[in-house]
């Protein structure tokens, strides 16, 4: 299997639904079901904490603004793979470039190593989906825990411009082979080609 | 009706693991359906507390705490949400600022003084409070203001409709005296134009209409920001279908809906002149008529020579729908005093204005339009001609268009011509009634429709009768009284009365800004004010500042400690509806969902029916005890059937917290829809006779979303997708709920807003509400995400006035109209621009500020930005004209 994420920007408006829910959903920021959320919570809405797994980009283009979703690109060739002393830093059977925090060591060459800038240090522990401990570095994992029980990452699910599509590129029936089928090829467009480090983010309208 | 709440968890449980299928993008979907959460957690459904989408959602619990929140997949929207729905989760996080804001206990205050702070509240039991409220409510109850008793409650369209009803029976009907909502500030006009137009409050279409339609007209709508969820809808239509489906946007402002549009194959943004609207449509038609149909030139303007040759057959018009015309359509002088008269007199005011039937009623239309010339319009609305021609050929391309509006009419004192006008124009061409073919009159509260359905707003009935009409009124008395019949003279008693020359008239309570007034003057006493924050939402704020502090008695019922507690004499803890109770909404497209409750309250809260109910077992006690029980005869009728059984409950509430939070609390709410659907039986555009709660949960409507669209007259109806077309014509035997079954069109001149810039005041100020909040930011503004994006209010300028006047962005400006000042950072706006000589400011800013930093200042605020608006409203509809003042801008300070 190989998973991958298409947004299709001309449908997305710059809502952060997404960003909201991936929060949640990942305990990017903190730990939602902890006694404390409330505090972080604070932390987060005065501007003292900003780890997203997922980020809005805003690029103004003459009056008009452009939204571009940025989180981990799920790279064929993750730099930051290479360069993890601890093989924290892995890319799983599926595809998805994940971090096993009981190895990684928050050395944080990863992050230099990432022309994306997805990746970043927790300020705070997590106890869902998986515990994390502070220090280990996260991102985007395209919500694996319920990928691998069928389910989508919560981005794609809450996008109510349906400027998301994910799926199996191995599967000719997964919705996003069948968008990629449908869609002009030049129109389809990863962030940074001449790195070579062949995102699995595919964009549309870019 | 055996079926407990135990039984509905293990139900809803199950479906829960049912997932659907379809195409590409239903596939992922189903794929959401089967998500799980983490361990000993589970998704209760419920429905998004914010904007009238009503996106189903689910909140995810873990040892009774509210973790998570998601989109629910089987909702009709599909699993999807905004940023407000995504963060709602925000408000149940231990030590936020959402949950460090509640009102944990009832409280009083008895020194008047301080009203306008927090300060000097002493926590009672929830029995004090209530007897507090009811030993001077029944002694204001021996006096009158207008024609209801001396106080009443000012409700909100975001309780639940079982609340609405109670709202409606305790006040309107069983104590006789006042009710009204926030609906009066947000949608009267829209209601007033549906009753006019098409005979009922029924907004006849669907947010899937859109994907049917050939043009969309987004009016006065900044519909991206006000109602995300359906704009989702409209976004995957613009995308799957390119330039065959067309998008016009008239708004003083560049709204964020304008981002989607094609420029180069024909959308079109319409900058207008606010408050012109009625002369821009006319001008529309004026084209269609005269040039496009070739009246002008191929009949020199000669009208009955052009009806004349379409009545023998000798030309068909292209795009005036003839056959609608003669069939469906009565014509009328539009005229503000006689139908401000409406509310009171009944439907027999139209005579006074009736121009014609049928296409001898579009004769004088066709040849009153004459005058709307573009090019003279033009000097008025600010648009050009050729704009003007080019919107009324994109308005007749093709077979359908569908036509949106919302505050850019409901919130003008010429709402209701505006709305009319509109209405007249779709009927003419006949794009009315088919699928993406019609008028939609939005609202953007998430149960406006059911204060409406619920009876609590002046003008309507329970189950959303007519008022004005006579045998809604009897109707509406019968099917109270079950068959006693002196409790149905009580009942008329309470909605008529009899006029010194013998006419027969509806007995009608204070609308919002009438109330107010009347507090103001102390000829209403006591003000009971429920799930709403006037003290940000309310025009004219000084006005407001000034009656709560001369009133003698204010109760607010809020979750919160808003804005407007800060006035209170008793504060009364109230749960959430979306997550804390029961409780049934209504979207903007008639769909109507339920709310499971997923946790319990903080503190001693309650949830709003049950609080209501309390109070109105205590006041009948009360009065039976002084021998005043013939007073309280008709709402002791009323509210036994909900009630009974429970009475030992309410007799010391305190004690009885945790029960009144249970199973009975399901059971009440049931038993009042169970009411609801019973008493709906039968009216037009709003029976919801055939469904129950256990429909709600267990059933799915014909495209197997969660709720159902109303009309459902029987149990077998999966509910009604549109109105007023030839399905309606099939079911009601009529195609329009009018006495003959012909929509209502109007002949309006021009009517001008309330005032006009002139060299004091040179700008116009409209006011706006943003997608990152919602209304008064109770819960948003505690909400992290939405509070980075938004933290604070500015007012956006035109870059054009900006450098005319030497304002940089973040400059501090000062905004002055007649009524008051304000003063805001100044924001050169290119994103979402007002057009030249507007400005515009966010509404939802109150005087709390930063609710997470906690800075705050003194009522009504610095920045809140109806401190400036202006409380005249639209004769008909009583809406005040919150979106137009004549301001002056100074700079104050700089960078």
């Amino acid at each position: 299997m190989k998973y991958a994420m298409l947004i299709d920007l001309r449908r997305c408006i710059g809502c952060r639904a997404c960003m909201a829910v991936c929060a949640q959903e990942n305990s990017a920021l903190f730990d939602y079901r902890s006694e404390d959320a409330g505090v972080w919570l604070t932390k987060w809405a005065v501007g003292e904490l900003d780890n997203y797994n997922l980020r809005i980009l805003e690029v103004h283009k003459g009056g008009v603004v452009q939204y571009i979703s940025l989180s981990c690109m799920h790279c064929e060739n993750p730099p930051c793979v290479a360069v993890c002393p601890t093989g924290a830093s892995y890319k799983d059977k599926n595809g998805i470039v994940k971090i096993d925090y009981q190895k990684c060591v928050g050395c944080k060459a990863c992050m230099a190593a990432c022309p994306y800038g997805a990746r970043y240090v927790r300020k705070t522990a997590k106890s869902y989906p998986l515990p994390a401990p502070v220090g280990v570095v996260d991102k985007c994992n395209f919500c694996y825990h319920l990928v691998e029980k069928g389910g989508v990452p919560r981005c794609v699910a809450i996008c109510h411009t349906r400027a998301r599509i994910f799926g199996d590129l191995d599967d000719p029936n997964s919705p996003i082979s069948q968008a990629l089928k449908i869609l002009d090829p030049r129109s389809i467009k990863t962030l940074r080609d001449d790195l070579n480090t062949k995102p699995k983010v595919f964009y549309v309208g870019l | 009706m055996g079926t407990t709440r135990r039984d509905f968890l293990k139900a809803a449980a199950a479906l829960g693991a049912i997932g659907a299928s379809g195409g590409v993008l239903l596939a992922q979907r189903s794929a959401q359906s089967v998500q799980i959460s983490g361990e000993n957690e589970k998704w209760i459904s419920a429905v998004c507390p914010f904007c009238a989408s009503g996106c189903a959602i689910q909140y995810c619990v873990r040892d009774g705490r509210i973790v998570a929140v998601r989109g629910d997949p089987e909702g009709w929207n599909g699993g999807r949400t905004c940023v407000k729905g995504a963060s709602t989760v925000d408000n149940f996080l231990p030590h936020s600022p959402g949950v460090r804001t509640r009102v944990l206990k009832p409280a009083i205050r008895l020194d008047k003084t301080k009203r306008g702070t927090f300060e000097g509240f002493r926590e009672v039991t929830w029995d004090e409070a209530l007897q507090f409220i009811v030993d001077r409510f029944k002694e204001y109850a021996k006096s009158y203001a207008g024609d209801k008793k001396a106080f009443g409650m000012y409700g909100s369209g975001q309780s639940s409709n079982e609340f609405h009803l109670l709202q409606s029976l305790v006040f309107v009907i069983g104590l006789d005296a006042h009710s009204d909502s926030n609906g009066r500030l947000c949608q009267a006009t829209k209601v007033m134009s549906m009753v006019v137009a098409l005979g009922i409050d029924g907004p006849p279409m669907s947010f899937d209409d859109v994907y049917e339609t050939d043009n969309l007209f987004i009016i006065g709508f900044s519909v991206a920001d006000t109602l995300p969820g359906w704009f989702g809808k409209i976004v995957d239509a613009k995308t799957r279908r390119g330039a065959d489906l067309k998008i016009v946007v008239i708004d003083p402002v560049k709204v964020s809906a304008t981002r989607i549009l094609d420029y180069e194959t024909g959308d079109r943004y319409v900058p207008i002149m606010p408050g012109t609207d009625i002369a821009l449509l006319n001008s529309m038609a004026y084209v269609i008529i005269y040039e496009l149909e070739g009246v002008k030139e191929k009949y020199n303007g000669d009208v009955d020579k052009w009806i004349e040759d379409i009545k023998n057959g000798k030309t068909k018009p292209r795009y005036i729908d003839i056959e609608f015309i003669e069939k469906y359509t009565n014509f009328y002088r539009g005229d503000y005093k006689v139908l401000s008269r409406l509310t009171r007199e009944g439907p027999v005011v139209f005579n006074e204005i009736f121009v014609g039937s049928g296409l001898d009623g579009f004769r004088e239309y066709a040849k009153f339009i004459s005058k709307f010339i573009p090019e003279e319009v033009s000097k008025l609305t600010k648009v050009e001609p050729e704009l003007i021609r080019e919107i009324a050929r994109i308005f007749v391309r093709g077979r359908n268009t569908m036509s949106i509006f919302l505050q850019g009419f409901g919130q003008y004192s010429n709402g209701v011509a505006k709305a009319l006008t509109l209405f007249t124009l779709h009927a003419i061409t006949g794009r009315i009634g088919r699928a993406g073919a019609g008028v939609h009159p939005t609202v953007g509260q998430p149960n406006g429709l059911g204060q409406r359905v619920g009876g609590i707003v002046v003008g309507r009935l329970p189950a959303n009768r007519n008022h004005p009409v006579r045998a809604h009124r009897l109707e509406l008395a019968r099917v109270l009284s079950r068959g006693d019949p002196e409790i149905e003279k009580l009942v008329l008693n309470s909605i008529e009365k009899t006029t010194p020359d013998g006419k027969i008239v509806s007995k009608l309570g204070y609308t919002t800004v009438d109330m107010i007034k009347a507090v103001q003057r102390g000829e209403m006493k006591g003000i009971w004010i429920n799930c709403t924050n006037p003290m940000v939402s309310f025009p004219n704020l000084n006005l407001l500042v000034d009656a709560l502090k001369k009133a003698d008695l204010v109760v607010v019922q809020d979750a919160f400690w808003s804005e407007t507690t800060a006035f209170a004499d008793v504060v009364l803890p109230a749960a959430l509806l979306s997550g804390e109770s029961w409780g049934t909404f209504f979207n903007t497209e008639r769909r109507v969902q339920l709310h499971q409750k997923a946790v319990d309250p903080p503190g001693d809260a309650l949830s709003d029916v049950v609080i209501l109910l309390a109070f109105a077992y205590k006041y009948i006690k009360t009065l039976e005890r002084e021998g005043r029980g013939d007073e309280v005869k008709l709402l002791k009728f009323l509210l036994e059937p909900v009630y009974s059984g429970f009475e030992h409950l309410f007799e010391n509430v305190q004690q009885n917290v945790d029960k009144l939070r249970g199973e009975v609390e399901f059971e009440l709410n049931k038993r009042l829809f169970e009411y609801l659907a019973r008493i709906s039986k039968g009216v037009p555009s709003n029976d919801l006779s055939g469904l129950t709660y256990e429909r709600l949960l267990n059933e799915r409507d014909h495209k197997g979303r969660k709720g159902f669209q109303i009309p459902v007259p029987s149990p077998e109806s999966k509910g009604t997708e549109r109105l007023y077309d030839e399905n309606y014509e099939k079911l009601y035997g009529r195609r329009f709920p009018t006495p003959d079954g012909r929509m209502r069109c109007f002949l309006w001149e021009y009517v001008p807003p309330a005032e006009w810039p002139d060299e004091n005041y040179p700008f116009i100020l409209t006011t706006r509400r943003l997608y990152e909040h919602w209304h008064t930011r109770s819960r948003t503004g505690k909400c992290a995400l939405p509070h980075r994006l938004a933290p604070e209010p500015w007012v956006s300028i035109n870059p054009e006035d900006a450098a005319r006047l030497g304002i940089k962005d973040g400059d501090l400006v000062e905004i002055e109209s007649k009524r008051g000042k304000i003063v805001l950072k100044a924001r050169v706006d290119v994103k979402t621009p007002p057009r030249p000589g507007v400005l515009w400011t966010p509404w939802a800013f109150g005087y709390l500020g930063d609710m997470f930093r906690g800075v705050r200042g003194d009522p009504p605020g610095l920045w809140t930005a109806n401190v400036v608006t202006n409380e005249t409203y639209d004769p008909l509809s009583r809406q005040p004209e919150l979106k137009f003042s004549a301001v002056r801008i100074r700079k104050v300070g700089g960078l």
